[in-house]
């Protein structure tokens, strides 16, 4: 990937992604599924996760599985604002981006 | 066990953050490798990298966390930092959004069909006059197409956005209180004189750093020049020292057989004294004053620079 992501985008894809788990969904799923779309080192969304959970974006809560704890992110409500405040903010910035990128293409 | 081992290593790693953040964070690399599963579980902290690569990006992370923000960190990281700010800033309410994209889509479409692009800058330049909106502007922005027509349009758009937030989106609010608590950010007035914080960190960077580092090595390559004249200066007059006394001892040597030739390797003897005397000289002159007056030299040019540095502020 030659664009890098920066960190506001990263928080609106684990935004998005935790999103669309009603329930809410774990570290390891959310890992494998920006890993889906995106090239982030495994490590790299922790802090993402523990800056999001800070700031009151998602919060957490253990469900037993399988024996055991497992840690699950969900989004509050100020996390859905912020995700719908980003999904906003990326409709503008793409659109303009891939205009912009379009129609250089067609002048060449 | 592998997987107990990596984990022990991280938190030992982790040993110097709080220990809530070491809880934290074992946890969920601990829930990680867990939910990799027996099989996952190698090739899943082979991603990972090593507990040092992963204790560094924890640690990152909560540096970054803390109050003062990435302003502190080298000019770079803070340049993205800006742009991150300011992309998020700039926004403002998606209906107005595509409400102006359209209207200068309209106006872009309106100046393709025909018309010179001067008259229609002119045109929309009084539009602009006229309305004050700042939408005008956008259209002869996007019609002018050059790029400082496109600054323009950004302007014109914090403009709109000005307004827009005195309207009050809801969530517009909440982020911007969102953003206040999370970067302890100063509020849009002082934006500015961010950008231009921002602009003359830059500068320092791209020129300063490298002008420096030029009158450094330019000083640098001085003061070596001058110390090798200084120390050449010494070596070269006890080289022709030496040789003169040889060159004397061996005329007298040659005296006894050959009168002339051991003249004349006297006389290059002599001669190499001579030689000494002024190289010797030509040491201590630097040594004594061209040394100290580029030191003084120096020193007044320092002593100017501050003194004008302080009479400014």
């Amino acid at each position: 990937m030659v664009f890098n992501t920066g960190a506001t985008l990263l928080d609106a894809i684990v935004l998005a992604v935790v999103s669309r788990e009603p329930e809410g969904t774990y570290g390891y799923r959310i890992t494998q599924e920006v890993q889906a779309v995106l090239d982030v080192s495994d490590s790299t969304l922790y802090p993402v996760l523990r800056r999001l959970q800070k700031d009151g974006c998602l919060e957490v809560y253990d469900r037993e599985f399988g024996g055991r704890n497992r840690r699950y992110y969900k989004l509050t409500e100020k996390g859905v604002t912020q995700l719908r405040l980003y999904q906003a903010e990326w409709q503008t910035y793409s659109s303009k981006i891939s205009g912009i990128l379009a129609s250089g293409g067609r002048k060449l | 066990m592998r997987k107990r081992e990596y984990l022990d290593q991280l938190e030992s790693l982790l040993a110097d953050i709080s220990p809530e953040e070491r809880q934290a964070a074992i946890e969920y690399f601990t829930d990680y490798l867990e939910d990799a599963g027996p099989d996952g579980e190698q090739e899943a902290m082979e991603h990972l990298g090593s507990p040092a690569d992963v204790a560094a990006a924890v640690k990152e992370g909560l540096s970054d966390d803390s109050g003062a923000g990435r302003f502190t960190e080298s000019g770079y990281e803070s340049g993205t930092e800006a742009s991150r700010y300011a992309v998020a800033k700039a926004g403002r309410p998606p209906k107005e959004t595509e409400n102006s994209g359209k209207r200068s889509r309209a106006e872009a479409a309106g100046n393709e069909t025909g018309q010179n692009r001067t008259g229609q800058r002119e045109t929309g330049r009084s539009q602009a006059g006229q309305s004050r909106t700042g939408q005008g502007e956008t259209g002869r922005s996007q019609a002018g197409q050059s790029r400082a027509d496109q600054r323009e349009t950004g302007r014109s758009q914090a403009g709109q956005n000005r307004m827009g937030t005195g309207q009050s989106g809801t969530y517009w609010e909440t982020e911007r209180e969102y953003r206040k608590q999370r970067y302890d950010r100063p509020e849009r007035k002082q934006r500015k004189s961010l950008g231009w914080l921002l602009i003359l960190i830059g500068g320092i960077i791209c020129v300063g750093i490298p002008l420096v580092s030029v009158l450094g090595s330019v000083f640098a390559a001085v003061v070596a020049a001058v110390a090798a004249v200084g120390i050449g200066g010494f070596a070269a007059a006890l080289g022709l020292a030496v040789a003169g006394v040889v060159l004397i001892i061996m005329g007298i040597v040659k005296m006894a057989m050959m009168p002339g030739m051991g003249l004349m390797m006297m006389g290059g003897g002599f001669l190499c004294f001579a030689f000494a005397a002024l190289a010797l000289a030509a040491g201590v002159w630097m040594w004594r004053t061209v040394i100290p007056w580029a030191a003084r030299t120096f020193r007044s040019i320092f002593q100017r620079i501050f003194r004008r540095e302080r009479s400014r502020s």
